[in-house]
């Protein structure tokens, strides 16, 4: 009954009028900042940092977790409507959701989008209520070896994500993982690829790649097309999911928020997993699997409940050890520090009302994202309606601010550039961005990791099989490079003797 | 305009083109200073240690100078690009750089640096000084400095000390623990500090040299061991922990943090900051801001905090050469 009393006490803080505020204040900044293409919710949370000064901690934490989630919301809107990511999670929702777009869908995928955000955001908010201290323990029995293994189960899952032909899908994969390894290595500090440029040494940034590949090349890519160029959108059909979208967005919502939980508590870069193990997931088990890539609403609810779930709860390691497992949590760690707290194990302890009151308003703050992102569907799908000739010079000077924002740095916009030019290079090609954009987040991940498992075993490569979760981990990529290449290849080569 | 014309006036003046007295307007428009909002580099990504100490000096020099200073972060390159940057800029007193340990290591541990450190910069003043702890998981049998000096020497291959990059403070921390014990631990290098305490609290790696504010938690809490700190004396915030020169004669790792300005930045300006720095640290409330980062305030004069960036550069690169830390 311990619960009830702290949550009693979380709901008393978040509820306080001034708290409600701010926590409206951040879900709107995230939503609109995970809108625009290319700003990203650390570029916003560093800029606001300096206004939370004079706030309470527990407001200001409330605020800048509601800029955290909310532009997860926002984030998915962009890849949706106009096949632009933002954020690593929302690559998957592009996947599905911009050809529903394009089908006239566009509203019905931004819907299920919220809806099963907001069930995964309810269900996490119960879990870290819950369980976050043991989690947190759980996470901890996750060592080198094990992540490598995920990484490799995530890898092979990926393979899935491409719809055309494997060649292509494999070939990105690959690319990916070199261009993540662009950058100073961690063990040696050798300089690979950097060319003596200092900006490299620190590796390529997602969304310089994702920006460029996505967005640049696609509108290079579409205006090339004037035919093509303004018939793309069908008339939009509906606003909102039907019966039976709501029953084929059910089990997918579950499953997606099931693994995005589980992903989510490992501080060492599962969250970033999770929309695509989730979407790999779905693409495996739905009896729809054939509309998977041409506008299945399973391929959009199951990614968005997991990048949800995985969001909320990488405030796990954050809230209970003072541990940051991405740059947006390094902020608020920083936040904390600011407000003089210090963050680690007894936060829990000694500040009862800022853990449970930030909790609660996760909560309260999924609720406002849902009221305020049902009504603005109506909005957002007539962007998709404004012509290209204002849609798609906005869109590149959006994505130049946003990318600019990230380091105060110029070169990055030549990067994003370059990118645009090989994005567009792909698109001739048929080689899709996805799969390359999965390979460089965790190309460089599971080189750390394996090294690191290598270095400590010094050396013995047994360690990855004698551990069980590692173990496992192995055992079921085997089995899903099996299950996933053999039937693809024959079906290929099916495809290519009926085009002859 | 007036900052052009300024600038101007005062590489006249130190040329010698311009009589003693022709310097008076020169102190007369410092009084101006800042005329703009003065940007405060700080090299490193936002929310760490080093951006937070920026944002509260800079808060600080603008309440009291009467303008805006504004942190940008410039991370990358291990701080070397945000210091570029800060160095190449107008020396007038309106891009200033949060300087520190990184930039006395790094003028060893980049041979290709485009600039130089202590030539191209103008000290104003230190701000304070920031040890590290040594740390083990509470599964390592030891509990003092001298039995864990003792225990290495017999069992280095089953520790694995955890470190946040090469060249970092802590592995430089470590490396002069390595040179002046002779032990031969194995070093693990990861992506930052939190992923090390993450791995060192699951005990994946059983030792760290790690920052004394963020480990003070962990300790307190008994979710790791301190053993000992880094600098030359005990903390405050660990009195227990004795300092790791009390066993071994003459070790010390203490990373600083300070500012400095491009050189050629009209004295009056660098006067005027050093004054009002100096203040700040004399004043308990910004003191206790500047708490929770674990940082011990230290005032000095601008040309004591050159010295020590000078000192400080010699004996770093004096540890990197004999422990062959490389980075290319």
């Amino acid at each position: 009954m311990e619960l009830f009393a702290n949550l009693g006490l979380g709901l008393e803080t978040a509820i306080t009028p001034v708290n409600l505020l701010y926590a409206l204040v951040g879900v709107f900044l995230g939503t609109a900042i995970g809108v625009l293409p290319g700003l990203g919710p650390a570029a916003t949370i560093a800029m606001l940092l300096p206004a939370t000064f004079v706030m309470p901690p527990v407001t200001a934490l409330i605020m800048l977790a509601g800029i955290f989630y909310g532009a997860q919301y926002g984030g998915s809107t962009t890849a949706i409507l106009v096949n632009l990511p933002g954020e690593t999670s929302s690559v998957v929702t592009a996947l599905d959701g911009y050809q529903m777009a394009r089908q006239g869908k566009a509203g019905r995928a931004l819907a299920t989008a919220a809806l099963s955000s907001f069930f995964a955001g309810t269900v996490c908010t119960l879990l870290i209520a819950l369980f976050a201290p043991p989690l947190a323990e759980i996470a901890l029995q996750f060592g080198p070896a094990e992540y490598f293994s995920l990484m490799v189960l995530g890898l092979i899952a990926s393979i899935v994500l491409a719809h055309g032909s494997i060649l292509h899908a494999l070939g990105m994969i690959v690319l990916g993982l070199l261009l993540g390894l662009i950058g100073t290595d961690v063990n040696s500090s050798t300089q690979r690829y950097t060319f003596g440029l200092p900006e490299l040494s620190d590796g390529i940034g997602f969304v310089i790649v994702a920006m460029g590949m996505f967005g640049i090349g696609e509108i290079v890519a579409n205006l090339e097309n004037e035919a093509t160029r303004d018939v793309t959108i069908k008339k939009v059909t509906g606003l909102f999911p039907t019966r039976e979208d709501f029953r084929r967005m059910v089990a997918p919502t579950l499953r997606g928020t099931a693994l995005g939980s589980i992903l989510g508590i490992l501080p060492g870069g599962g969250a970033a997993l999770a929309s695509f193990g989730a979407y790999a997931l779905e693409k495996k088990v739905s009896r729809n699997r054939h509309e998977f890539g041409k506008g299945a609403i399973e391929g959009v609810a199951a990614p968005e409940a997991a990048n949800n779930a995985g969001a909320q709860m990488s405030f796990i390691p954050m809230l209970t050890l003072g541990i940051p497992s991405n740059p947006v949590m390094a902020l608020m760690i920083g936040a904390m520090i600011i407000q003089g707290i210090q963050p680690g194990p007894s936060v829990m302890t000694e500040q009862p009302a800022l853990f449970w009151g930030v909790i609660a308003s996760m909560w309260l703050g999924n609720l406002m994202l849902l009221v305020l992102n049902l009504p603005l569907i109506g909005i957002w799908v007539r962007m998709i309606t404004i012509p290209y000739r204002y849609l798609y010079p906005m869109i590149v000077v959006f994505c130049a601010i946003g990318v600019y924002s990230l380091n105060n740095a110029h070169f990055d916009l030549y990067l994003m550039a370059l990118f645009g030019v090989v994005g567009y290079v792909f698109k001739k090609l048929d080689c899709e961005p996805a799969p390359l954009l999965l390979g460089f987040i965790l190309g460089p991940m599971m080189e750390e990791f394996l090294r690191r498992a290598l270095l400590l075993s010094k050396g013995d490569p047994t360690v990855l099989v004698s551990r069980p979760i590692s173990a496992a981990m192995l055992a079921l990529a085997a089995v899903l490079l099996t299950l996933v290449l053999l039937p693809s290849f024959s079906r290929t080569r099916e495809q290519a003797f009926q085009d002859d | 305009m007036s900052t052009i014309s300024r600038r101007r006036l005062l590489q006249l003046a130190a040329a010698g083109l311009m009589p003693a007295a022709a310097l008076r307007p020169v102190a007369a428009l410092a009084q101006a200073y800042p005329s703009r909002p003065v940007k405060l580099i700080s090299p490193y990504a936002a929310g760490g240690a080093t951006d937070i100490i920026a944002r509260f000096i800079g808060q600080w020099l603008g309440e009291r100078l009467n303008g805006s200073f504004f942190v940008e972060n410039r991370a990358g390159s291990g701080s070397n690009i945000g210091t570029e940057a800060a160095l190449r800029s107008d020396p007038d007193g309106h891009t200033l750089l949060l300087a520190s340990t990184a930039n006395a290591v790094n003028a060893t541990l980049y041979p290709k640096l485009k600039f130089d450190f202590i030539r191209d910069s103008e000290p104003i003043g230190l701000i304070g000084t920031l040890p590290n702890v040594l740390v083990i998981h509470p599964s390592v049998p030891v509990k003092t400095l001298s039995e864990f000096i003792a225990y290495a020497k017999v069992n280095a291959s089953k520790l694995s000390v955890g470190l946040p990059g090469i060249g970092s403070p802590q592995h430089l921390s470590a490396a002069l623990f390595q040179t002046m014990t002779g032990i031969d631990l194995p070093f693990l290098q990861y992506k930052g500090g939190g992923p090390v305490i993450n791995d060192l609290i699951g005990g994946h790696v059983q030792a760290s040299f790690a920052s004394s504010a963020s480990s003070a938690e962990y300790i307190r809490a008994g979710t790791l061991r301190g053993i000992a700190v880094t600098s030359a004396r005990r903390l405050t915030i660990l009195p227990d922990l004795p300092a790791i020169g009390e066993i071994l004669p003459g070790y010390e790792a203490t990373n600083f943090y300070g500012l400095s300005a491009p050189k050629g930045t009209p004295q009056p300006v660098i006067e005027a900051l050093s004054k009002e720095l100096n203040a700040g640290l004399a004043n308990p409330e910004l003191v206790a801001k500047l708490a929770p980062t674990g940082l011990t305030p230290h005032a000095i004069s601008a040309a004591e905090f050159g010295a020590l960036i000078t000192s400080e550069t010699e004996k770093w690169r004096k540890v990197i050469k004999s422990a062959g830390i490389t980075m290319d």
